[in-house]
């Protein structure tokens, strides 16, 4: 009785895993193995000829000035879209809990961008950017804004690309803060209210350390999905912006890979950006992982 | 906090989250209004927000416009979404119940790795995937599109983490009546799993249809772009035709807004899902 079934048992865990398995290794881990290599080489790709050159991609990328500015431009994009995109929407959805009426009106309404692809996003705030004809700069007119070159001007580009990047993933951060607010007990809430807190000291002693595990996640997927920034550059700007502004890392990794075809200096300026994301999460696992409990 | 100050509370909160939604609505509106608007009242300054006649025909002009196959886009658009939910839903639920159930040799070592690999970013497989496509001839086919993204380990973690909350009796039942792991995976288990296998399905086409870098690299003729793409191509060709450019955009949101109205508790239960890992 046990050995036919054991038979089977095997031959099902061999079925059922093999398919996912076999996609897993050959298009993740053989790349994963192969991107290191091809780090260490010089690997031409029209000709497909490639030579050792151990750590020399690494040190060339490091003394890049393009690469430098690639990253200081992404790091500038990090810091903007993850700080104010978090607080923008801690904000709302605590607000979203202290009305009664039009919940799922205004949820819905921050859902829309998640909705959407970069493709369609970008062209549409690439219109709504323009200066003369945009209808951002029109209502900007009406505060006493004068005219503001979004696209044009290498000082503000950036700053309109992190727009565009928090109007896109505000729903997403917001959903789930909101969703965390929620699992706050109201006893907890109540019992501050009675001991005199005012509501920003409730805030601070009661949601926010309750929300640490949510303020965790939104960090790190917002400073994980920051870093990779490309598309909403590559469309609004058609291109790299002006001077440079809106070059970033994975636009320096595509066109070293796709325009100069150097693919192995692209792999190791790759990973040399994945060591980065990688020292970020640590640094954010250490500085918001710390666990409290309150009961 | 007295019962009047929490009424003025109210009120602040809700012409905050107002402004906000209204903000939030600016683009898709205007998105909207230019892509109703006769071309000639495109570019005037200063400029008129609303249109003076609602120029629908744009959004028939659209599939007119010479070299630009915009219906194949949509096409190309359609079938990788397809392809890809159908593929990844029967690979990695399968994959997923293996690990959540049966016992074989390695299973926590694999599923470890496979869990691991959820935080190498995406750019690190980037040019050796793209070689090898290359090599395999599959640069600007559907089989390049398709088949690298099968990989991807957040379905078999999230139907994992289902599996292993279905209570165990209702399999041992099955199996004391003399089914096999295939009738209790078929029969049994997939139909009990049917809020995740929704939800993975809809994160997974939402993803597909609104992918962007990788159609770009893997695709280079016009006939194999997906809409996204297509759409970044037109924003250059078309920089004085905003009008059709907006249409298009507009044209293309409509299956996930349709989407979104029909799962819509699917989709943000997927959202909540992924800050649980």
């Amino acid at each position: 009785m046990s050995k036919p079934r054991s038979l089977s048992h095997a031959f099902a865990s061999f079925a059922f895993t093999i398919p996912y398995l076999s996609f897993f290794f050959f298009w993740m881990i053989l790349p994963i193995g192969a991107g290191l290599l091809i780090s260490l080489t010089k690997w031409t790709f029209i000709s497909g000829d490639y030579e050792f050159v151990g750590l020399r991609n690494y040190q060339n990328a490091i003394a890049d000035e393009l690469f430098l500015k690639s990253i200081f431009n992404t790091l500038y994009f990090t810091v903007i879209v993850v700080f104010i995109g978090n607080f923008l929407s801690f904000v709302m959805a605590y607000g979203l809990t202290r009305i009664k009426r039009m919940r799922n009106l205004y949820r819905r309404i921050f859902f829309i961008p998640l909705l959407l692809s970069v493709g369609i996003t970008g062209v549409t705030w690439r219109w709504l950017f323009n200066t003369d004809f945009g209808v951002l700069n029109y209502y900007l007119g009406f505060l006493g804004i004068e005219n503001i070159d979004w696209l044009g001007n290498p000082d503000i580009s950036m700053l309109a690309v992190a727009i565009m990047a928090i109007w896109g993933s505000l729903g997403f951060n917001m959903l789930i803060y909101y969703a965390g607010i929620r699992e706050i007990p109201p006893e907890l809430k109540e019992a501050a209210v009675i001991d005199g807190a005012s509501n920003i000291e409730t805030i601070q002693s009661i949601v926010l350390p309750l929300l640490r595990p949510k303020i965790l996640f939104c960090f790190v997927i917002s400073t994980i999905g920051s870093i990779q920034i490309f598309d909403h550059a590559y469309i609004m700007m058609s291109g790299v912006g002006p001077n440079f502004s809106t070059y970033t890392a994975i636009f320096h990794i595509y066109y070293q890979a796709f325009r100069y075809f150097r693919m192995g200096y692209a792999s190791a300026c790759a990973l040399i950006l994945a060591i980065l994301i990688l020292v970020f999460t640590i640094l954010l696992f250490r500085y918001l992982g710390k666990h409290e409990e309150y009961h | 906090m007295d019962h009047h100050s929490s009424k003025t509370s109210t009120i602040i909160w809700n012409v905050a989250l107002g402004v906000t939604a209204l903000v939030m609505l600016l683009p898709i509106f205007w998105m909207l209004v230019t892509s109703l608007k006769p071309g000639e009242e495109v570019f005037i300054y200063p400029i008129q927000v609303w249109p003076e006649s609602w120029h629908w025909k744009n959004y028939i002009d659209l599939f007119q416009q010479p070299g630009v196959p915009l219906i194949r886009w949509f096409f190309n658009s359609f079938f990788l979404a397809i392809m890809v939910t159908g593929l990844v839903l029967i690979i990695t639920s399968m994959a997923a119940y293996a690990f959540a159930r049966l016992k074989f040799p390695f299973r926590d070592r694999l599923f470890f790795l496979v869990v691991a690999a959820m935080v190498v970013p995406g750019q690190v497989t980037l040019v050796p995937v793209y070689i090898m496509l290359q090599k395999l001839g599959w640069i600007d086919t559907f089989y390049g599109l398709i088949v690298p993204g099968l990989a991807g380990p957040f379905g078999v973690f999230l139907l994992r983490q289902f599996f292993l909350n279905i209570p165990r009796d209702i399999e041992e039942a099955a199996r004391i009546d003399g089914c096999g792991n295939l009738r209790i995976f078929f029969q049994i288990i997939l139909p009990l799993a049917k809020p995740a296998l929704t939800t993975l399905g809809i994160l997974t086409a939402l993803g597909s249809w609104n992918g962007f870098f990788w159609p770009l690299i893997v695709t280079n003729s016009l006939n194999m772009r997906t809409l996204p793409v297509g759409l970044a191509i037109l924003n250059g060709q078309w920089w004085s035709e905003q009008h059709l450019l907006m249409a298009a955009a507009f044209t293309c949101s409509l299956p996930m807004f349709i989407l979104y109205l029909m799962f819509e508790n699917q989709i943000e239960k997927g959202v909540k899902a992924m800050s649980f890992r």
